[in-house]
C-alpha cells in the first residue's frame, strides 16, 4: 500500500498555530457532557525553522496538550495548525502518521522504549517506518542505528534490553531513536523529568548538541527553568493561554 | 502497511511473546491434541470399516430370512446365484440353551450351523491356533466363543449338551466375522455343522430360526443385484447386506460414538481458546504503551493490527505444533480406552491432512481470540504516548466488537455442527456451550461488581484483602472462573447423565423384580415349565403369549409401496420392516397407560369379525404416522389379519415386565400359532443356575435368560464408555488448570511488587501467605460452585428432556468431584501465589519498578 507522503516545502521545519483551542468534555459530567473543560484557549504561535522553543508552565497549564496538537497527535477543537509546511486539518489519521514517520521525532519523559526490543532495535524502528521514497535497507538501518547509539555513548550496549539500562541510558536510546529518521522537527516532552539533576544535565547537553549539528527545529515542554534558559524562545503558558514569550538569548544557533 | 517493518516487528516480538505465551499456548495445544486424537480415532474406525468390512461381513453378500429359502425365492435369487464364484455357504442360526456337563452351567447362546465354506473372507481365529481348519472333520465337535468358554467354565475337550445331543468342545473362538466386542459377550456363539444341528432335534417347527446365505461374488455384482431387487427382497422378507450397506450400518453405529467424542474434543478446544483469549487480554494490557509510542512515531493503525495479528498467527501455529506433539502419546492411549468397543483393533496415526487441519484450527482459533484485544490496540491513540490516561473513544472499538462476536459465534456453531455431523445436535451443543460460558462469565462479573461496590468489611485484614483481590485491576477472576467452571461443568454433566442413564437400566430395583426370562415356551409345554420354575423356588411374576407377525399395510397403503419411497424417515422404515411380537390381553396392565382412544370391551370382540381393535405403543404410532381409527393389516404366519387402532398407550419400558408394542384382543389371536414368555423372580444365583440346567435337559427348545448376566455385561460396557469419556473430560480440567497457571504467571510481576509493598509496610510472610491463600480459596470456590450448579442443571435437563428419564442428582459423587476440583484449583492457585520474595523489600521494589 503506498504511503501518502506530504509534498516537500521550503518552510518544511516551520510550525504555525493559529487560534488553537482545545476543550474536553469533563469526565462524569451529568448534563450530557455540555460542561466542558477548556485546556487551551486562543493560542497563536509561530516557530521558525531551526528554532529551539521551550514551552514552560505549571502543571495543568496545557503544555503537553499543546505539544500533542503541534505534533499532530491530536486534533484541536478550534483553530489551525501547520506542521513542517503541511496543514494538519486536511490530513486523515494515516496521512498524519506518515508525516510523523517521515519528518518528526519525539523524546518522552517516560522514555517509552519498547521493552521487548533491544536498544539497537528500538532505534531501528523509525528507520523501518520511513516512507517508500526514503526507504533504507535493513543493513543500512542497522548501520545508522549503531552510529547513533555510538554518538549517544552507548556503542557497547546496543544489544541490551531497556530493563537492563539505567534511566539516563534509556533516555540516550530515546534521543538516538528521535534523531534516527533525520526529523526536521523534534518534540521533547519533559526529556529530563525522570532523571536526577546531573544525568538530566548530560541528557540536555546531548539533545542540544545533536540539534545544533543537524539544524532541527526543537520544541521542548518542561517546567525546568534551567533547561528554558538554553532556548531561543520561551513560551510561558498559564491556564491554557500564552502568558508571555521571552528570548533568553543563550545558546543561539551559531 | 509496511511489510518489512511489520515482519521485523513480528520477529522481534516473538522472542518475548513465546516465553510469556508458553502456558496459554499449552491451553490451546491440549485442545488441539484432543481434537486431533479423536479425529484420528474416527479416521481409523472409518478406515477399518471401509478396508475390513469384507472380513467383518465375511462375504460379498449376506442374505437373511426367517423362512427357509424355498422355491418361491428361486426366481429372485437365480441371477445372483448364477454369478456366484462358488456355491453359497448356508448358515442356520438359532437361539438355544446349552449346558456344560462338567461345570453344570448353562446359558442361552446363538447356534451357528454351517453348511459350506466359512468364512468366505477373513478367518476364524481360535485358541489353540488354526483349529478351525478341522471344522466339519470331527463329528459332534463345536467351536465356542471365548467369552462363553469363560462364562460356562469350559475347557477344550469338555462336553457340551445342546438339545438332545452331547458335543465336544474343539477350540475357543477368539474372533470371527459378524460380531465383535461386547456383542459376543451378550449373545455368545457356538459354531457347529448343519449336519450336527439336525441331530439335536432343536429344529422343530416354531423355533426362532434365521436362515443365512453367504455369497462370493465378482466386484459390484452384489450391489447391482441388491439395488435392482430391493423391493422384491422386501416383499420376500429377505434382508440383504452388501459391503456397501454393511459399511453404512457400521459407520452409523460408530458415528454417534465418534461424533460424541468429537464434541468432547471441541469442548477442550473451546476451553483452550478461552485460555488464549485471556492470555491475549494480558498481552494487550502490556503492549498499550509500546503501541502508543509506535503510533506517535508514525506507525498506522493498520501496521499495529498487522503486527499483532501476525504475532497471534505465529503463536497459534506454535501452539498447533505443540498440540501435535502432545497428541502423539494420546494416540497411543486412546485405542486402549476403546478396546472392545470397536469392530477391529485400531492403531491411530496422524495423516498430513489431519496435521494441516490441526494447525489451521490452532491458527484460526488463536486469531479469533486475539482479534478483540488487537482491535483495542489499533484504537490506541498516539496521544497516549504523552498522556497515559488518554484512551480513544469507546464507540470506535464497539463497532468492531459486534463483528468479532458474530464471527466467534459463527465459528463455534460451524465447528460444532461439523464435529456432530448434525445441524441440530451441533447447534444445541454450541448454544449450550455459549450459554454455559456466558453464565460463568456473568457470575464472575457479578461477583467482581459486588466486591467493588461492597468490599468485605467484617473479615480479618488478610481475608478482606484476599477476597478483594478478586476484583482489583489485572485480576484473573474471569478466565479462571470460566476455565475451571467449564471443566467441572463438562465432567459433572457427563457423570450426572451417566449415573442416571445407568440407574435407569437397572431401574427396576424392587427386591422381587423378575430376573429370569423363559421364552419359546410352546403352548403344550407351559404347565410343565411353570411347574419346574416353581419347584426351584421361583415366583412367576408375569406371563404373556407371543405371536410373530409382520406389517402388511398401514392406513390403506401397502407396506412395500411406502418403503419404495427413499425419503421416508429412518424410524418409519425401521417400524415398517421389523418383525413384531404381538401379544393379546383385554385390560391395560400396570406398566401401560392409555393416552388416546379407549380400550375395547372384551365381550364385544368377535373372533370372526375383522378388523380387530388393537392398542399401539404411542411412539411406534408416531413412527408409523398413524393414530386412533387408522387401519393396519398384519401378516401372521402367512395369514393376513385386518386391525384398527383403538387406542394409543405409553409403556414403562424401564420396568422388567413383558412389554409389547402391539396388543390384540384375546379373541383375535387366541387360536393363532404362538409361544409364551414367562418372567420369574429367583434370588439365589445357584438356584437360577440349577433351573437353567433343568430347563435345558427337559425342554431343550425353551430359552432361559438370566437377566442379571445381561445387565452385568451392559453395565461393564457403559462403564468402559464412561471411563473413556471421563478421561477425555479430564483434559478439559487440565486445560482449565493451565489457564489458571498462565493467568497467575501473567500477573506475577504485579504481585511481586504488591507483596514487596506489604512487606515494606510491615506485613509478615505469614500474612502474605494468608492473603494469597484466601484469594485462591475464594476464586476456587466461585468457579467450583458455579460449575457444579451448571453441571446439575445441564445433566437434569439432558436426563429429563433428552433421555426422558426421571432425574436423581448423584449429589454425593458430584460433591466429591467438585471438592476435588476445588482442592486442586485452590492448591495450584495458592502454590503459584507470590508470598515471600527472597530479595530485600527495598532492593526488590527498585528492581521491579524499572
Amino acid at each position: 500500500m503506498p504511503e501518502a507522503e506530504p509534498t516537500p516545502n521550503p518552510s518544511a521545519s516551520r510550525i504555525v498555530a493559529r487560534h488553537v483551542a482545545q476543550r474536553y468534555r469533563r469526565a462524569g459530567s451529568r448534563d450530557d457532557g455540555r460542561e466542558e473543560l477548556v485546556v487551551l484557549d486562543g493560542v497563536d504561535l509561530e516557530i521558525e525553522a531551526g528554532e529551539v522553543v521551550v514551552i514552560l508552565g505549571p502543571s495543568g497549564s496545557g503544555k503537553t496538550t499543546l505539544l500533542g496538537l503541534l505534533a499532530g497527535l491530536d486534533r484541536p477543537s478550534e483553530g489551525e495548525i501547520e506542521l513542517a509546511g503541511v496543514a494538519l486539518a486536511g490530513l486523515d489519521e494515516d496521512a498524519r502518521a506518515a508525516l510523523r514517520a517521515a519528518r518528526i521525532g519525539f523524546v518522552f519523559q517516560g522514555f517509552h522504549l519498547i521493552p521487548t526490543l533491544t536498544a539497537l532495535e528500538n532505534v531501528m524502528v523509525p528507520l523501518e517506518l520511513l516512507p517508500a521514497a526514503r526507504a533504507v535497507s535493513r543493513d543500512e538501518a542497522e548501520t545508522t542505528a549503531r552510529a547513533l547509539l555510538a554518538r549517544v555513548g552507548l556503542a557497547e550496549r546496543v544489544d541490551h534490553y531497556p530493563a537492563q539500562l539505567s534511566g539516563g541510558e534509556q533516555q540516550r536510546v530515546g534521543i538516538a531513536r528521535a534523531f534516527a529518521n533525520q526529523p526536521v522537527v523534534l518534540f521533547a516532552d519533559e526529556p529530563t523529568g525522570n532523571l536526577d539533576r546531573a544525568t538530566g544535565g548530560e541528557i540536555a547537553d546531548l539533545l542540544f548538541e545533536l540539534n545544533r549539528q543537524r539544524g532541527t527545529t526543537l520544541v521542548i515542554v518542561t517546567h525546568d527553568e534551567e533547561l528554558a534558559r538554553r532556548a531561543h524562545r520561551v513560551v510561558r503558558l498559564a491556564a491554557g493561554r500564552i502568558a508571555g514569550i521571552e528570548r533568553p538569548g543563550i545558546e543561539r544557533a551559531g | 502497511m509496511r511489510r518489512r517493518f511489520v515482519a521485523a516487528m513480528i520477529r522481534r516480538e516473538l522472542r518475548s511473546a513465546m516465553r510469556r505465551f508458553g502456558f496459554y499456548g499449552a491451553c490451546m495445544a491440549i485442545g488441539i491434541a484432543v481434537v486431533l486424537s479423536l479425529h484420528a480415532l474416527r479416521a481409523a474406525v472409518n478406515d477399518a470399516v471401509e478396508l475390513r468390512s469384507k472380513e467383518l461381513l465375511g462375504a460379498d453378500l449376506r442374505l437373511e430370512s426367517r423362512d427357509v429359502f424355498g422355491p418361491e425365492d428361486a426366481a429372485l435369487l437365480a441371477p445372483i446365484e448364477a454369478q456366484a464364484i462358488a456355491p453359497p455357504t448356508q448358515v442356520t442360526r438359532m437361539g438355544s440353551m446349552v449346558l456344560a456337563e462338567r461345570s453344570g452351567r448353562s446359558r442361552l447362546v446363538d447356534l451357528l450351523a454351517i453348511d459350506g465354506r466359512y468364512p468366505i473372507y477373513g478367518a476364524v481365529w481360535t485358541d489353540p491356533p488354526h483349529a478351525f481348519e478341522q471344522f466339519g472333520t470331527r463329528p459332534l465337535g463345536v467351536f465356542v466363543d471365548q467369552s462363553l468358554m469363560i462364562q460356562l467354565e469350559l475347557a477344550i475337550g469338555d462336553r457340551l449338551r445342546i438339545g438332545s445331543e452331547s458335543f465336544e468342545v474343539v477350540a475357543g473362538v477368539v474372533k470371527a466375522p459378524g460380531r465383535f466386542g461386547f456383542q459376543a459377550e451378550v449373545a455368545p456363539r457356538i459354531f457347529l455343522t448343519k449336519r450336527d444341528l439336525d441331530r439335536t432335534g432343536l429344529l422343530t417347527l416354531g423355533s426362532l430360526v434365521t436362515h443365512l446365505r453367504y455369497f462370493e461374488l465378482p466386484d459390484g455384482a452384489a450391489k447391482a443385484w441388491h439395488e435392482a431387487n430391493e423391493e422384491r427382497l422386501d416383499e420376500a422378507r429377505i434382508r440383504a447386506q452388501t459391503l456397501a450397506t454393511y459399511q453404512e450400518e457400521l459407520s452409523e453405529a460408530f458415528g454417534s460414538l465418534t461424533r460424541y467424542l468429537g464434541l468432547v474434543g471441541l469442548a477442550a478446544l473451546l476451553l483452550g481458546s478461552i485460555g488464549v483469549a485471556a492470555g491475549m487480554r494480558v498481552f494487550v494490557q502490556e503492549k498499550l504503551e509500546a503501541v502508543a509510542l509506535l503510533r506517535s512515531i508514525g506507525a498506522t493503525p493498520r501496521d499495529v493490527v498487522a503486527i499483532h495479528a501476525g504475532l497471534a498467527g505465529v503463536l497459534g501455529l506454535a501452539a498447533g505444533i505443540l498440540g501435535i506433539a502432545v497428541c502423539l502419546p494420546i494416540l497411543a492411549v486412546v485405542p486402549v480406552l476403546f478396546r472392545g468397543l470397536l469392530p477391529v483393533d485400531v492403531s491411530l496415526t496422524l495423516d498430513p491432512a489431519a496435521i494441516a487441519t490441526g494447525l489451521a484450527l490452532a491458527v484460526w482459533a488463536t486469531l479469533l481470540c486475539a482479534l478483540g484485544p488487537i482491535l483495542d490496540l489499533a484504537a490506541v491513540a498516539p496521544l497516549a504516548a504523552l498522556r497515559s490516561d488518554f484512551s480513544a473513544p469507546a464507540e470506535r472499538r464497539r463497532a468492531g466488537r459486534v463483528w468479532i462476536l458474530l464471527l466467534v459465534g459463527a465459528s463455534i456453531f460451524a465447528a460444532a455442527i461439523g464435529q456432530a455431523g448434525s445441524l441440530r445436535v451441533g447447534a444445541i451443543f454450541a448454544a449450550g456451550t455459549l450459554v454455559c460460558v456466558g453464565l460463568l462469565a456473568a457470575s464472575a462479573w457479578a461477583l467482581m461488581r459486588l466486591l467493588r461496590r461492597h468490599p468485605p468489611r467484617r473479615f480479618a485484614f488478610w481475608a478482606r484483602q484476599g477476597i478483594a483481590n478478586l476484583a482489583r485491576p489485572r485480576n484473573h477472576t474471569l478466565p479462571t472462573t470460566i476455565a475451571i467452571g467449564f471443566a467441572l461443568f463438562v465432567i459433572g454433566t457427563v457423570h450426572g447423565v451417566e449415573r442416571n442413564v445407568l440407574a435407569a437400566l437397572a431401574t427396576d430395583a424392587r427386591p422381587d423384580r423378575p430376573n429370569v426370562v423363559l421364552f419359546d415356551v410352546q403352548s403344550d409345554q407351559e404347565a410343565g415349565v411353570e411347574a419346574l420354575v416353581v419347584a426351584h423356588g421361583a415366583r412367576i411374576t408375569d406371563r404373556a403369549p407371543i405371536v410373530a407377525a409382520r406389517l402388511s399395510a398401514v392406513a390403506g397403503q401397502e407396506r412395500a409401496r411406502i418403503l419404495a419411497d427413499e425419503s421416508i424417515p429412518r424410524d418409519r422404515r425401521w417400524a415398517l420392516q421389523r418383525e413384531y411380537q404381538l401379544t393379546y390381553h383385554d385390560r391395560p396392565r400396570d406398566t401401560e397407560e392409555v393416552v388416546a382412544g379407549a380400550w375395547w370391551t372384551p365381550g364385544q370382540v368377535d373372533a370372526d369379525e375383522e378388523p380387530y381393535p388393537i392398542s399401539l405403543e404411542a411412539d411406534l404410532a408416531e413412527s408409523l404416522a398413524i393414530g386412533v381409527g387408522d387401519r393396519v393389516r398384519w401378516q401372521i404366519q402367512g395369514v393376513e389379519v385386518e386391525s384398527v387402532v383403538a387406542n394409543l398407550r405409553h409403556v414403562d419400558w424401564g420396568r422388567m415386565a413383558t412389554n409389547f408394542f402391539v396388543v390384540f384382543p384375546t379373541a383375535a389371536l387366541a387360536s393363532a400359532p404362538q409361544s409364551r414368555v414367562l418372567l420369574a423372580h429367583l434370588a439365589d444365583e445357584k438356584a437360577r443356575a440349577a433351573l437353567q440346567r433343568e430347563v435345558v435337559l427337559q425342554f431343550p427348545n425353551v430359552s432361559v435368560l438370566d437377566a442379571t448376566l445381561i445387565l452385568r455385561s451392559l453395565d461393564s460396557m457403559f462403564e468402559q464408555i464412561g471411563t473413556a469419556v471421563r478421561i477425555l473430560s479430564l483434559f478439559t480440567l487440565a486445560t482449565g488448570l493451565a489457564i489458571l497457571v498462565a493467568a497467575s504467571l501473567a500477573a506475577r510481576r504485579e504481585r511481586v511488587r504488591e507483596a514487596l509493598l506489604v512487606r515494606i509496610l510491615g506485613g509478615s510472610r505469614a500474612l502474605l501467605r494468608r492473603i494469597a491463600l484466601s484469594e485462591a480459596v475464594a476464586l476456587a470456590a466461585l468457579a467450583t460452585v458455579v460449575g457444579l450448579v451448571l453441571a446439575l442443571a445441564a445433566s437434569a435437563g439432558l436426563v429429563v428432556f433428552v433421555f426422558e428419564l426421571p432425574f436423581d442428582p448423584p449429589l454425593l459423587e458430584l460433591a466429591g468431584i467438585a471438592g476435588a476440583t476445588f482442592l486442586v484449583t485452590a492448591g495450584v492457585g495458592g502454590a503459584l501465589a507470590v508470598t515471600a520474595p527472597d530479595r530485600s523489600p527495598i532492593e526488590g521494589l527498585r528492581g521491579e519498578a524499572g
